[in-house]
């Protein structure tokens, strides 16, 4: 109790340092609380609710019709105490008078959704579209489709060459899985009046889905195993069919919560880290100024672990006041985030503060404080009572003793800041990338610090006064100098990166460099319909290009092995349960497009392959595939076309730059290989105004009615909405690391003004002029927030470069405006923050000087 | 006896000038109730004698018993406990824990050492340095000669062996300095405690029973145990 007390009383006593102390920290643990607090809610959101989003209990879908002899197989594996729905679900064309739009058609039967329901209008049966060709839709897809009045009800809506009419309205749908993301909007209808649209044609890319309700008893898990292995034993080598539970949509919304809040949490770990700076700091100077009644104490009898916890129950005292100020800081921050991310997540989600984060909160107040301050806390063993007589500046020597267990107090604080980058990421690989990134960052701003404050000496031989004080003032308190370069320069480097990055994204999706991005993008092109198609197309206005074959098939073996077990073992992404994905499309072009590049290999002969010469044919991997999938050149791949078996071999890899909307292909064989296998086609239209980009898209529709057009404006308009709400909310935490970075910068200018009273007191005595002392002080900080800013700055340009060249292929533009905006913000905010911070003491009497000597 | 230093030799490293000798085979011994004042010039020694004999450095070679235990042979926290309850330190500077208030200064060797009846014995200490009226004020709002005066409180409160007093009046005026050191005297008189102050104050030294010279780290022979006659029987 004496130590709690007496750390009480001290706190109170020097309550300045608590409240900067607090404020540090409070900021610091925020943003971290804040996003955590938002991902738990999300999370307890998508597990609260995983049955409504699948809609079933277990999910048995394929991109081709079930057969008899796969329901059998299903049917004896799940027995008979099941309930079952069925969905098709595939994108097309759907025309309402003068418009034409892709939407996602949702073709289902009475049954469906097993779990959850359809809030409709006019609260309709699902039946009344079975029978009658009527559509489900929202009231927002009618209004894009240019059905806006209550007469429009009954205007025709044209499906392939269907035409039906709108049965009712859903606000909400049971397909409740993050939907902002998709492509087009859905619109429902009986699955029975889907043959007589035609859509389902050779090659269309369609998935039939079978939906399962078990009695509440049934062990779900145990029967999604059982049903794998089975279809496993059944069918040897093949994958027919997915199958999954609410497990597989929890693991696949997990991915999409840490996508959203993971970048965020890594931007809240920087406030984190520069608070830890600022207090480390800030205790530092307290503990300097505490050594004497520290060692007071330790002259009446204090031991030296009775100090460590009359020190410990200060830290822990403030860290939880900071610890639950963030709580409240984070209730009002959290509600922010829907407000972000509208659109992306869903729109129900209860955000509340549950017990584990305000264990996490209290955790970090508590543990965090001491874990900042441990390398400040060492340097107690080094206080003994012998200062008192001996004075202070020969008691604190190190030894190597000491200086090993200074070094070893730093792991702590450097494995927790892993621990939590880990944490914040949600992924051990960007955890590990983002700390290698930060310490990169940090040890070259560290570095550029040190020399420029080594700089000042030589800067200081001068004969300004000011100019020389201030300068020596740098040099000679180097410590406290780095500490606020390095928590500026972070600040700076954070928010001049991102609007960097978001620059080359931007361009990347508006305006790829060198490229032509098409209007429209055409999927589905059948055999039959390539010629008529050139033929229309030459009658309108726009450019076809890349015409490209596509044929659908299995990779059966690489090397002559079997190509599921070559999977690098060191790929660490997620996949679905149940083995990888074995099919994909193939195509074969004469030349290769603008968008492709050969980064490796020699290009494909043109001369057609002959299916009799016995040699195999070769083919073009793309770049990321065959790291996914180990291929290199010189390896055969066997496949499985139609039934029949082929081989080929890699003759070289491609570099794609999928942005472009081109019709690209992870394989491209050589000539002669597919042409005459069965196949659709893609297709992209470029040179359309966009006055007639309507027309366009109406005509097609009309003369080939099972052509998907997709919108490539569009969809890079839903692109670009996503990353500027992802910029948007990252830039929103960069901030508060720079709001984290302000406040240290205020509490190091305020400490630094309070140990440099005496030199400022001396100065007035000797004559010196407010104007004068005030100087040295703006020019202190004013170097240090210049030189922090234009350091980050180029160290952003550099990292930005990196990543463009990394993502973007190389794409990268320099924002002169915003960094010089970001320049000059800083430095004038160094100066005032460090000018309002010491104004209290510059204003001080000089008397202040001899009461400080007695 | 009380106290007995044998072969005391204390040196420092010094970057530039080497090693320096600061205490050379410094023998003496102390009776209990002695009072003993030990001077010399700047550099001589002294604080660092005192030092070693409050436990709070450690000599190179020699013995330092304090009522037969060797204080150099205890690790730190035994030794932080043991000074606590043997030895009370006066020092210079008053060195007062400025958040607390006198009362509170007094009492917390007692509260570190969980010691009983610590309020009446406070009091007792307060009477006897005469700053009832200012036992609740922070040292901040006491005159320098208050303020060693709860110093002077906070070493005795624990009944000490051994009180040892680094220039008590070296911060104060003349007037003020006689009156503190009126009152060390009369209080350990009163106490029946065992002295040792480090001084240059001729006067203050006359009023031991004891001087030690130090010069140049050695207690010379012929001075090692001079008898101050005002003092040496003192009623």
């Amino acid at each position: 109790m004496l130590w709690i007390r007496l750390g009480l009383k001290e706190l109170i006593k020097n309550r300045g340092f608590a409240l900067f102390f607090i404020l540090n920290l409070t900021l610091g643990f925020a943003g971290f609380i804040a996003i955590h607090s938002f991902g738990r809610s999300l999370n307890r959101h998508l597990d609260d609710n995983l049955k409504n989003i699948l809609t079933a209990d277990l999910v048995v879908s394929s991109n081709r019709a079930l057969e008899p002899k796969d329901l059998e197989l299903i049917n004896t594996v799940l027995g008979a105490k099941k309930q079952q729905a069925r969905l098709i679900s595939f994108y097309t064309m759907v025309r309402a008078g003068q418009n034409a739009r892709l939407i996602r058609v949702m073709a289902i039967d009475n049954f469906y959704p097993l779990y959850g329901k359809f809030s409709l209008e006019k609260s309709s049966e699902i039946k009344s579209i079975q029978n009658t060709p009527g559509v489900f839709m929202t009231r927002d897809t009618a209004y894009v489709l240019g059905l806006r009045g209550k007469a429009d009800k009954n205007f025709p809506i044209t499906l392939g060459s269907k035409t039906f009419h709108i049965a009712d309205f859903f606000v909400d749908d049971p397909d409740t899985s993050l939907t902002a993301v998709e492509l087009a909007p859905k619109i429902y209808m009986g699955i029975d009046q889907l043959s007589d649209t035609g859509l389902i044609q050779f090659g269309s890319r369609i998935r039939y889905s079978r939906y399962f309700r078990f009695e509440p008893d049934a062990d779900v898990p145990i029967l999604v195993n059982t049903l794998r292995q089975e279809y496993a034993k059944a069918f040897p080598g093949q994958k027919r069919v997915n199958i999954y539970d609410s497990r597989d949509v929890n693991r696949r919304l997990d991915r999409l919560t840490r996508y959203f809040t993971g970048y965020m949490g890594l931007v809240s770990v920087v406030s984190l880290f520069l608070a830890g700076i600022a207090t480390a700091y800030l205790f530092r100077g307290y503990l300097n100024l505490k050594q004497q009644e520290m060692a007071v104490l330790m002259s009446i009898g204090a031991r030296h672990h009775e100090i460590w916890l009359y020190l410990s129950i200060q830290l822990i005292i403030l860290g939880l006041i900071a610890s639950i100020l963030s709580i409240i800081i984070s209730l009002a921050l959290v509600p922010a985030f829907p407000v972000i991310f509208q659109g992306l997540i869903p729109d129900q989600v209860n955000l509340r503060t549950d017990p584990a984060t305000i264990i996490l909160a209290l955790g970090l107040g508590t543990i965090g404080s001491m874990i900042f301050c441990l390398p400040v806390f060492v340097r107690l063993f080094a206080i003994k009572p012998l200062m008192l007589l001996r004075g202070t500046s020969d008691s604190i020597k190190k030894n190597t003793q000491q200086s090993v267990r200074q070094l070893a107090s730093i792991i702590p604080g450097l494995a927790a800041f892993l621990l939590i980058s880990i944490f914040a990421a949600g992924s051990m690989k960007n955890g590990i990338i983002f700390v290698v990134g930060f310490a990169i960052a940090l040890a070259f701003l560290s570095l550029i610090g040190w020399l420029l404050l080594s700089a000042c000496k030589r800067i200081s031989h001068t004969r300004i006064t000011v100019a020389k004080i201030a300068f020596r003032n740098l040099f000679r308190n180097k410590w406290a100098s780095l500490s606020c370069f390095v928590t500026i320069a972070m600040g700076a480097f954070l928010i001049s990166l991102i609007p960097q990055i978001q620059q080359g994204l931007q361009n990347e999706i508006v305006r790829p460099e060198g490229l032509k991005i098409p209007a429209f993008f055409l999927v589905d092109i059948q055999d039959e319909q390539k010629t008529p198609f050139i033929e229309f197309m030459q009658n309108q206005e726009g450019e076809l290009a890349n015409l490209s074959p596509m044929i659908r098939g299995r990779i059966t073996t690489k090397n002559q092995q079997p190509f599921r077990h070559e999977v690098r073992q060191s790929d660490d992404r997620p996949r679905r349960r149940g083995g990888h994905r074995l099919e994909f499309n193939f195509s074969y072009r004469k030349d290769l497009d603008v968008s492709e590049t050969i980064v490796q290999g020699d290009p494909l002969s043109t001369t057609p392959w002959n299916f009799e010469s016995k040699r195999p044919f070769e083919i073009s991997v793309e770049q990321s595939f065959a790291e996914r999938y180990n291929i290199q050149i010189g390896d055969f791949l066997g496949f499985e076309i139609q039934g029949l078996p082929f081989e080929g071999q890699v003759k070289n890899l491609r570099k794609i730059r999928w942005n472009s909307f081109q019709p690209n292909f992870f394989l491209l064989f050589q000539n002669g290989v597919l042409n005459d296998a069965p196949k659709t086609f893609l297709a992209a239209i470029s040179n359309v105004p966009l006055s007639k980009r309507q027309d366009l898209k109406n005509r097609i529709v009309d003369a080939f009615p099972n052509v998907s057009v997709i919108d490539v404006t569009q969809m890079a308009g839903t692109l670009l909405g996503i990353t500027n709400k992802l910029s948007l909310s990252i830039r929103f935490m960069a901030w508060l690391a720079i709001a984290a970075g302000l406040i240290s910068i205020f509490s190091i200018a305020r400490h630094e003004a309070w140990k440099n009273e005496n030199q400022i007191n001396l100065l007035k005595i000797l004559g010196s002029k407010f104007s004068e002392i005030q100087a040295i002080t703006l020019l202190e900080f004013g170097f240090i927030g210049f030189t922090a800013a234009l350091s980050a700055i180029l160290l952003s340009y550099a990292f930005s470069w990196a990543v463009s060249l990394y993502f973007f292929d190389s794409l990268w533009q320099i924002n002169l405006t915003l960094s010089f905006l970001i320049l000059f913000l800083t430095t004038g905010v160094c100066m005032f923050t460090a000018f309002t911070a010491s104004r209290k003491v510059m204003k001080s009497k000089p008397m202040r000087l001899l009461e400080n000597e007695n | 006896m009380i106290l007995e230093l044998k072969n005391i030799c204390k040196s420092f490293h010094q970057p530039r000038s080497g090693r320096i000798e600061v205490l050379n085979q410094i023998n003496f011994s102390l009776d209990a109730g002695e009072t003993t004042a030990v001077t010399g010039q700047s550099g001589s020694g002294k604080t660092t004698l005192l030092s070693l004999i409050a436990g709070l450095d450690n000599p190179d070679t020699g013995q330092i018993l304090l009522q037969g235990e060797d204080l150099c042979s205890m690790n730190e926290d035994r030794l932080s406990r043991y000074r606590a309850m043997k030895i009370g330190v006066i020092f210079q500077q008053f060195h007062l824990m400025p958040h607390l208030s006198a009362r509170e200064n007094i009492s917390l060797p007692l509260e570190i050492l969980k010691q009983q009846h610590i309020p009446d014995r406070v009091d007792g200490m307060l009477i006897n340095i005469g700053l009832q009226d200012r036992q609740h004020h922070l040292p901040g709002q006491l005159s320098g000669g208050e303020c060693q005066r709860v110093a002077i409180a906070r070493a005795l409160i624990i009944k000490p062996a051994l009180l040892l007093a680094d220039e008590p009046t070296g911060n104060l005026d003349i007037k003020t300095g006689e009156k503190i050191a009126g009152l060390l005297f009369d209080l350990v008189k009163k106490e029946n405690k065992t002295l040792i102050l480090v001084t240059h104050n001729p006067d203050l030294a006359g009023q031991c029973q004891t001087t030690l010279k130090l010069k140049q780290g050695r207690l010379k022979q012929d001075q090692l145990e001079q008898k101050n006659p005002a003092r040496e029987n003192p009623a």
